[in-house]
């Protein structure tokens, strides 16, 4: 699966620049309960970020110059290819992409605002075999900052990212790439 | 007026009309083949390996290739470059697609239980491998934070798909596809590579490929980066297209070169257009013949025609050189018609032996050779003496006194450097290597090598024609044996490991073995026992369940396989006389051996397809059964002058410029550094049948009752028909074609030395006598 979210038909941060701590829960009826976890999102233009999920498993994404990079826990980072479904880490959700032209490919956008928030519901096009598990994806913003994402699958399953604490606008700190 | 439009113009005239639109008709209806292949020597195995290799998938394979210096230029690159291939839609990827590896995904996951080779990897049904698979399960979940938990990922609870990924890994990471593309190490150079959907041989549709490169390159360029599309079809086609404009040329030098000469000798126009008369039409009704008997015709043997003005023009020019010696044309043919009669005898023997060799361009040679030499000598014998009668004669043409010549000091001291180079090139002759390289004969690609060198550096993909092909009588049998060929490679040498489809696809019988072992191995009640205490929900995996349950009851559970996996299983299985070939491309020599040795030890049913090595072996034994046949060709025309001359001394004088000839010519290729070649040798044979003209003229000149007019007329002729010769032949140097080169320097050396042989060494030897 490629999930694509801050496109520019969805809240780009100001100057892309960004930072944000984030919550999720995965649900699913074939878990005995749901996953947990946490991490923070740093974003440093279009082709730098940093997503790093500490809790439950210290996961680290990183898109440097275009190169994207998988790290479990303190082994060697593993370089991957933006567009492609790697087979022994799961699959990577390509954030910060930009490309309006993606998302209407995959996705068929709805946008409402309500009480100064945005809403926005992905549903995937049905020629778009690899999210085909997807039901539909719902977003929620308030000016150029996501305050919530959540997937929901066919299958009943859920993810749900909760972000907080964010920044936009600020160039994030250097040292942190 | 009145002169120029008499009865013997006007029917010079329609006969030269008749023969162009002739000419022009077979041409236009002919069909061009310039592939390299028809200069190897056939046999079965060699045979069988261009059939195979013409329709493997390499042979339809294109690469585009994209190098940035900067590598945040390279999305804009293939973006420009995208834009470009959007106008040439008959280029298929062979990637698999964003939406083929998920549904190969789902496939893998869905079918883990199947596909899983328990015959090589450990058994995972055990209590502790259950118990170690789920918690990994688990845990592959919680660092994966955006993995679809969605049905395949519950019909595979032990992970197996992983396992089934990781033994296709170590042969390229075929599922890590970038825009469609793959990238480089260090990230600035990209290559898609497509299916052309056509192969090497359909010209018409490789110079689509040739426009689409032409047009990458110039986007490529302005932008400032460097991009190529690269392809075994532009090989072919750059051959094909450089032959044909160069045997446009050589022809039109050759002609050009060809007037020249005669309008030196012979000083008239209308004799020249009379002289011309007996090749145009030769060569047009030998080309409707061909157009007619054969519809197909190799490059090789058109650019050789191409030159043959040269040989034809020979009878017209002995003819009309001696025109003015004799009164009646009865008295001319008593004095020399048997010289003419056997030159053209001794020149269609040596064409007549090419057959023998099994060379497909050679057997073309000796057709067109044959047909050209018989049809000109036809009508110069019969038609010429019509429009140029020794009774009428009034053409006045350049005498050179030859005799007078050979006779001052400095004929003599050249006599004796001709010697001395004769019997030099004797000894030289004897350390010529043969050429074991069929594609040496081929031109020289730079721009097309340069691209395979880039490409083969960044990403190892390499266009060599190197295969392991397993064999059997059926799809199902050759997929089979591929299957246990990956199996064997991987437990001994992984690294070795080339991309199987079928491994995706198992046959029957490995379906069969695996519901046994599942069967014996498996218990649902121990599976369900460890569920209970993981993470995950007691119903959690029941689509697993289902497949088990449907493996016990021995449904047939496997899903269609994934279109990808079918495509490209299709696309590599070849059918050759009756018998199934699934084609494996390795590409490197050394790793063929290595594949091989590990096949062999597994007694795995496999050939290797190798045109370069399968040829090297039969070209050398065709190079070696030349030489005889040269020698053989000697003997004979040896034997029938001895019969017809009843004397040793001259039959071997008539023989000794072509064999002067032919030892320069093995001497010139020693001494230049290069091994001796189907086209040198195709040289020496028709050196054989020229030079052998040259002997008999002079010979039976020197041994007969001749004046010394009708001597030195005879060397002038064969001076004027050995230049013309050379003119035709030695402008085939020019040429890029390395056969056309080996072919025309090799001409142009062989009958020099032959006209100096009899010019000045036969006469030494007839007047010992």
């Amino acid at each position: 699966m490629t999930l694509i979210l801050f496109s520019n038909d969805i809240p780009v941060p100001e100057n892309n620049y960004l930072y944000t701590d984030f919550t999720f829960e995965r649900t699913s009826p074939f878990l005995k309960k749901p996953v947990t976890g946490s991490g923070r999102i740093l974003m440093d233009g279009k082709n730098h970020f940093i997503f790093k999920q500490i809790k439950p498993v210290l996961i680290t994404i990183k898109k440097i110059s275009g190169e994207i990079s998988f790290q479990k826990g303190d082994a060697k980072p593993i370089t991957i290819n933006a567009m492609s479904d790697d087979m022994d880490n799961g699959n990577i959700a390509i954030l910060f992409s930009g490309d309006s032209a993606r998302i209407s490919e995959l996705f068929k956008l709805t946008h409402s605002t309500i009480q100064g928030k945005d809403y926005f519901e992905l549903i995937p096009r049905e020629s778009m075999l690899s999210l085909k598990t997807i039901q539909i994806i719902h977003i929620v913003s308030k000016a150029d900052k996501i305050e919530n994402i959540k997937i929901e699958y066919k299958n009943k399953s859920t993810i749900t990212y909760s972000f907080f604490n964010a920044v936009t606008g600020i160039k994030p700190d250097e040292k942190n790439f | 007026m009145k002169k120029i439009f008499n009865i013997k113009n006007s029917i010079f005239l329609g006969i030269v009309i008749i023969s162009v639109v002739l000419l022009v008709f077979s041409v236009s209806k002919l069909k061009i083949d310039s592939t390299i292949y028809s200069l190897l020597p056939s046999d079965d195995v060699l045979a069988r390996s261009v059939a195979l290799t013409s329709h493997s998938s390499v042979a339809d394979k294109v690469i585009l290739y994209i190098n940035v210096d900067n590598k945040s230029k390279l999305d804009q690159a293939i973006d420009e470059t995208d834009r470009v291939l959007e106008k040439y839609c008959f280029l298929t990827g062979t990637l698999p697609t964003t939406e083929e590896i998920a549904e190969i995904r789902s496939y893998i996951q869905t079918n883990s239980l199947l596909l899983y080779p328990y015959d090589v990897l450990s058994n995972p049904f055990t209590d502790q491998e259950i118990s170690k698979r789920l918690t990994a399960k688990y845990e592959y979940l919680l660092s994966s934070p955006f993995e679809d938990i969605s049905e395949p990922f519950f019909t595979d609870p032990l992970n197996l798909s992983l396992d089934i990924l990781k033994m296709q890994f170590s042969a390229g990471d075929f599922l890590s596809v970038y825009k469609n593309g793959i990238l480089s190490e260090d990230g600035k150079s990209y290559i898609r590579i497509f299916s052309a959907g056509f192969y090497p041989e359909d010209y018409s549709k490789c110079i689509q490929l040739k426009d689409l490169d032409t047009e990458i390159r110039k986007v490529s360029k302005l932008s400032s980066y460097n991009s190529f599309v690269f392809s075994s079809h532009l090989y072919f086609l750059e051959s094909s297209t450089t032959i044909q404009k160069e045997v446009l040329f050589i022809s039109f030098i050759s002609i050009i070169l060809t007037i020249l000469i005669f309008l030196y000798f012979f000083k008239s126009l209308s004799l020249m257009f009379y002289s011309f008369l007996p090749i145009v039409s030769g060569i047009a009704l030998t080309f409707f013949m061909i157009m007619i008997f054969y519809g197909k015709f190799g490059a090789i043997a058109l650019a050789f025609g191409a030159t043959s003005a040269g040989i034809c023009i020979d009878y017209s020019i002995h003819f009309i050189s001696k025109l003015e010696l004799y009164s009646t044309l009865k008295t001319f043919r008593n004095k020399i018609g048997l010289s003419i009669i056997l030159g053209w005898i001794t020149t269609v023997i040596s064409f007549a032996i090419l057959p023998f060799s099994g060379i497909g361009s050679l057997k073309e040679i000796a057709v067109f050779g044959i047909l050209v030499v018989t049809f000109s000598f036809l009508f110069s014998w019969y038609v010429l003496p019509f429009f140029v009668k020794p009774e009428n004669n009034n053409f006045k043409i350049v005498v050179i006194d030859f005799l007078s010549f050979s006779k001052t000091k400095f004929g003599t001291i050249i006599t004796f450097i001709s010697i001395f180079f004769i019997v030099l090139s004797i000894l030289i002759s004897l350390f010529i290597t043969l050429e074991d390289n069929p594609f040496g004969l081929d031109m020289n690609h730079k721009q097309l090598d340069e691209s395979s060198k880039l490409i083969m550096d960044d990403f190892g993909q390499s266009t060599d024609n190197v295969f392991i092909a397993f064999k059997g009588n059926s799809k199902s049998e050759v997929i089979s044996e591929s299957i246990k060929a990956t199996i064997a490679l991987y437990t001994t040498n992984p690294d070795l490991l080339f991309l199987n489809p079928g491994l995706f696809i198992p046959t029957e019988e490995i379906i069969k073995n695996r519901f046994e072992y599942i069967r014996n191995n498996f218990s649902l009640d121990k599976f369900n026992k460890t569920l209970f205490d993981s993470q995950f929900t007691s119903d959690a995996f029941m689509p697993f369940v289902s497949k088990y349950n449907d493996i016990l009851n021995n449904k047939v559970v496997i899903n269609s396989a994934p279109n990808y996996f079918v495509k490209e299983l299709e696309k590599s299985i070849v059918e050759y006389k009756g018998q199934f070939y699934f084609m494996v491309h390795i590409g490197n020599r050394l790793k063929e051996k290595e594949v091989s040795q590990i096949l062999n030890k597994h007694t795995i049913n496999f050939i290797t397809v190798d045109i370069l090595k399968d040829s090297a072996k039969g070209l050398l034994v065709f190079e070696q059964k030349t030489i005889i046949l040269v020698f053989i060709s000697i003997f004979i025309i040896f034997l029938l002058l001895f019969v017809i001359y009843k004397n040793i001394l001259v039959a071997f004088s008539m023989i000794l410029p072509p064999v002067s000839g032919l030892c320069m010519v093995l001497a010139f290729t020693v001494i230049t550094g290069n091994s001796i070649n189907i086209m040198h040798l195709t040289a020496l044979i028709l050196i054989v049948g020229i030079g052998v003209d040259y002997g008999i003229f002079v010979s039976s000149l020197w041994a007969g009752n001749s004046s010394e007019v009708e001597k030195n007329r005879t060397i002038q002729s064969i001076l004027s028909s050995g230049l013309t010769t050379v003119a035709g032949f030695g402008v085939l140097s020019f040429s890029t074609s390395k056969a056309l080169f080996s072919l025309g320097s090799s001409m142009a050396i062989g009958i020099v030395t032959a006209f100096l042989t009899a010019y000045l060494i036969i006469p030494i030897i007839v007047r010992r006598k």
